[in-house]
């Protein structure tokens, strides 16, 4: 039996209620659950606040707004972590939408930022990074720096002017679509092969998904670790994956941390194998190269 | 109405919902638009490819800018920093006016990403209408309110929809996107007459006109914006010219979407009725627009009388 | 480092900067991105076109379509799993006109 609720009287009310409904996890059949996990029958608040018609119940039809709502979120999830679904598998993957979605539902207006705090959730949620979770947890961090990179600001260049007046103590700007990662697999070729795949099948039969699948599966279990450091940024509107030496890496993290050019330097020669007389003529062209891609900014 | 204080003044024509899968096809081809619609959001970025397709779009086309998150009817407060990106697209598109929908889809902070309907009580007329003037005071371009889809009716409820729409328009001073299809879509899902609906909303603040497809299922219709426009929409679609006059139209198709061609071929079928509702504009002829309309446009196909009858067919 | 090492290092640091900067000017110039692109990496979308670039497929993020009810009628670019046949979300056998 169910017990009845009382119906909400104010605005406000009615839509913490519905929303407390539509946000609820399905079941696993992709149903409204009668029951939510705090014990509150949706069946009672269904009919507490919406209208039954001659054909839908009140439960049928607050049960299409939650379905929307997790399908649509899915649907975007998806979208945005392809490499990470190749990894984990089509019925891993769905736990670990349902659960990041669960506990870190959108507060944006904008899809776009629905995966920024997945990194920061795994910490939590180690779980559910299945069981290559260093590789799992690299290819999410390639995957948001990708999102990141793709429609962040881009600043104008220095200016000649400023140019001329860096010296040691400078800070220097970087452009705000650029990320750099530090990773223990190559996930950013497992990415490339994952997207390719994806984006050649023009029109994705069922058998033409589950070959891919399998492909995926081969990838990841042939993919050795291997520690890579990129830079994820932007030219002419792509986003490009640009590989980085460590000592390149460690610059980079240095400056866009905000220190000075000098001590940024020296934080990323202090630990390098890279003989001394080699230093200058690497840093000469480190500078002319992310120059030239226009990433110093002012 | 063709032009009105809610559109800006402005008599824009049959327009299509400015889609990526068509972005090559108009920057290579050029075609021949009246004008694009966007959804705002999806170009409330900071930079990269969406803000520089667009402005190769802006340069070339009339654009209208259309949001899906403001959520005039939400208890929550507006944003700040979603009224200050949409300002900054504002000046970057010149939009003539600005339009979103009559629902709500956050709280405490929450999105739910979806349009969910009201309730349609004095209190949300009162908060629904209160923001959409804030948020017409702060863009400082005329808002339009679009009327959603939907598949529940609340027990608050005091009033109809269309009563509520004028209400909240009215109150707000603002002008109407009327979506055709949503109302055909949530007639079919409440059992009421849309064409009561349309005969009630006022004319004169009608700025725009949305056209759509949706989907049927056994118990309800979804609004999915994947087909064409069925025939019973486009019945609405005429009563709607007739009573507002040529008003500028605009097909959404947002999934299964065909080529360029064929969206705008289909959006291309309102200007038949455009065209006669501006002969009968001086008389006002209440049959023109129909009457003139190519009969198969119009014609109910079965599935329409099916649903029609589904009422009683649990 | 002795300080006359890190001065070297910062100089050849910075005649990296403005060597880059001055090409990079150079390029943009005659309109050709031929020397970034060398250095740019590996291109995310290989065989990218316009309509594949953004984000990774053809859907914009935000929109206004309804998605719910029935999974076959959540399509977007990609196929999804079909529909599960449960109450409410079996279509009525009507096929839409053309
Ligand atoms: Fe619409």
């Amino acid at each position: 039996m169910t017990e009845p609720s009382s119906s909400p009287t104010s605005l406000l009310e009615v839509q913490r209620r519905m929303a407390a409904a539509v946000m609820h996890p399905l079941t696993r059949q992709e149903n409204m659950p009668r029951r939510r996990r705090d014990g509150a029958s949706n069946i009672a608040e269904a009919e507490a606040i919406i209208r039954p018609n001659d054909r839908l119940s009140s439960f049928e039809r607050l049960e299409i707004y939650n379905r929307q709502y997790w399908y649509r979120l899915f649907s975007c999830f998806e979208e945005d972590f392809p490499g990470l679904q190749a990894i984990l598998g089509r019925a891993k993957f769905d736990r670990l939408m349902r659960a990041y979605l669960t506990d870190c539902p959108s507060e944006s207006f904008s899809l776009r930022n629905l995966g920024s705090r997945l990194d920061a959730w795994f910490d939590q949620h180690p779980e559910h990074l299945g069981p290559h979770p260093v590789l799992a947890r690299d290819m999410a961090r390639l995957e948001w720096a990708h999102i990141e990179a793709f429609d962040s600001e881009e600043r104008a260049r220095l200016s000649a002017q400023k140019l001329a007046a860096i010296d040691e103590h400078s800070r220097l700007h970087l452009q705000p679509y650029l990320r750099v990662l530090a990773l223990s697999y190559p996930v950013d070729d497992l990415l490339l092969q994952v997207r390719n795949e994806d984006g050649s099948a023009t029109s994705s039969t069922n058998n033409a998904s589950s070959t891919r699948k399998r492909h995926h599966v081969r990838h990841v279990a042939a993919l050795a670790p291997k520690a890579i450091h990129i830079a994820v940024h932007r030219l002419e509107n792509s986003v490009w994956y640009k590989p980085l030496s460590p000592e390149e890496f460690h610059l980079l993290s240095a400056l866009l941390d905000g220190k000075p050019l000098g001590d940024s330097i020296d934080l990323a020669l202090s630990t390098s194998p890279l003989p001394e007389d080699q230093r200058p003529a690497f840093l000469q062209e480190a500078f002319a190269n992310w120059a030239m891609l226009g990433w110093f900014t002012s | 109405m063709p032009a009105n204080r809610f559109n800006g003044f402005t008599d824009y024509g049959v327009g299509i919902g400015l889609r990526i899968p068509h972005y090559q096809h108009i920057l290579s081809r050029k075609p021949v638009v009246d004008w694009f619609e966007i959804i705002s959001e999806n170009y409330m970025v900071d930079g990269g490819r969406p803000l520089e397709v667009l402005d190769q779009i802006i340069e070339q086309y009339k654009i209208v800018q259309h949001g899906v998150s403001m959520y005039f009817g939400s208890v929550d407060p507006l944003s700040r920093e979603h009224l200050k990106r949409l300002k900054q697209l504002v000046r970057r598109t010149h939009t003539p006016w600005l339009s979103d929908h009559l629902c709500w889809g956050s709280v405490d902070g929450r999105y739910t990403h979806d349009l969910l309907p009201m309730p349609y009580t004095w209190e949300a007329v009162e908060v629904t209408a209160q923001k959409i003037r804030q948020v017409q005071d702060f863009t400082e371009v005329p808002v339009v309110v679009e009327n959603v889809s939907s598949y529940a009716e609340f027990h608050a409820s005091e009033m109809t929809e269309w009563e509520f729409l004028t209400e909240v328009v009215e109150r707000a001073d603002c002008g109407i996107l009327l979506d055709v299809n949503n109302i055909y879509v949530s007639s079919k899902n409440h059992s009421f007459d849309p064409f009561e609906y349309v005969n009630f909303v006022p004319a004169h603040r009608v700025a725009q006109i949305h056209i759509a497809g949706h989907s049927k299922f056994e118990k309800y219709i979804l609004d999915t914006h994947d087909h064409p426009v069925l025939p019973a929409v486009w019945r609405l679609y005429a009563r709607a010219i007739e009573r507002c006059g040529p008003t500028a139209t605009l097909l959404e198709w947002d999934d299964n979407i065909p080529s360029f061609e064929e969206v705008h071929a289909e959006a291309l079928k309102a200007n038949k009725f455009l065209k006669a509702a501006a002969e009968a504009a001086p008389t006002r002829n209440s049959l023109a627009a129909i009457q003139s309309a190519p009969k198969s446009m119009l014609e109910p196909t079965l599935s329409d009388s099916a649903l029609l009858e589904s009422g009683s067919a649990r | 480092m002795k300080q006359s090492m890190k001065t070297m290092m910062v100089a050849a640091a910075v005649s990296g900067l403005l060597s880059g900067a001055t090409a990079m000017h150079a390029s943009a110039a005659v309109n050709s991105s031929a020397t970034p692109i060398l250095k740019a990496g590996k291109l995310s979308f290989s065989g990218s076109t316009l309509d594949k670039a953004p984000k990774h497929s053809c859907k914009g993020k935000n929109d206004c379509k309804g998605q719910g009810g029935c999974k076959s009628s959540d399509n977007g670019c990609k196929q999804k799993n079909s529909c599960k046949g449960k109450g409410g979300c079996a279509t009525d056998g009507s096929k839409m006109p053309d």
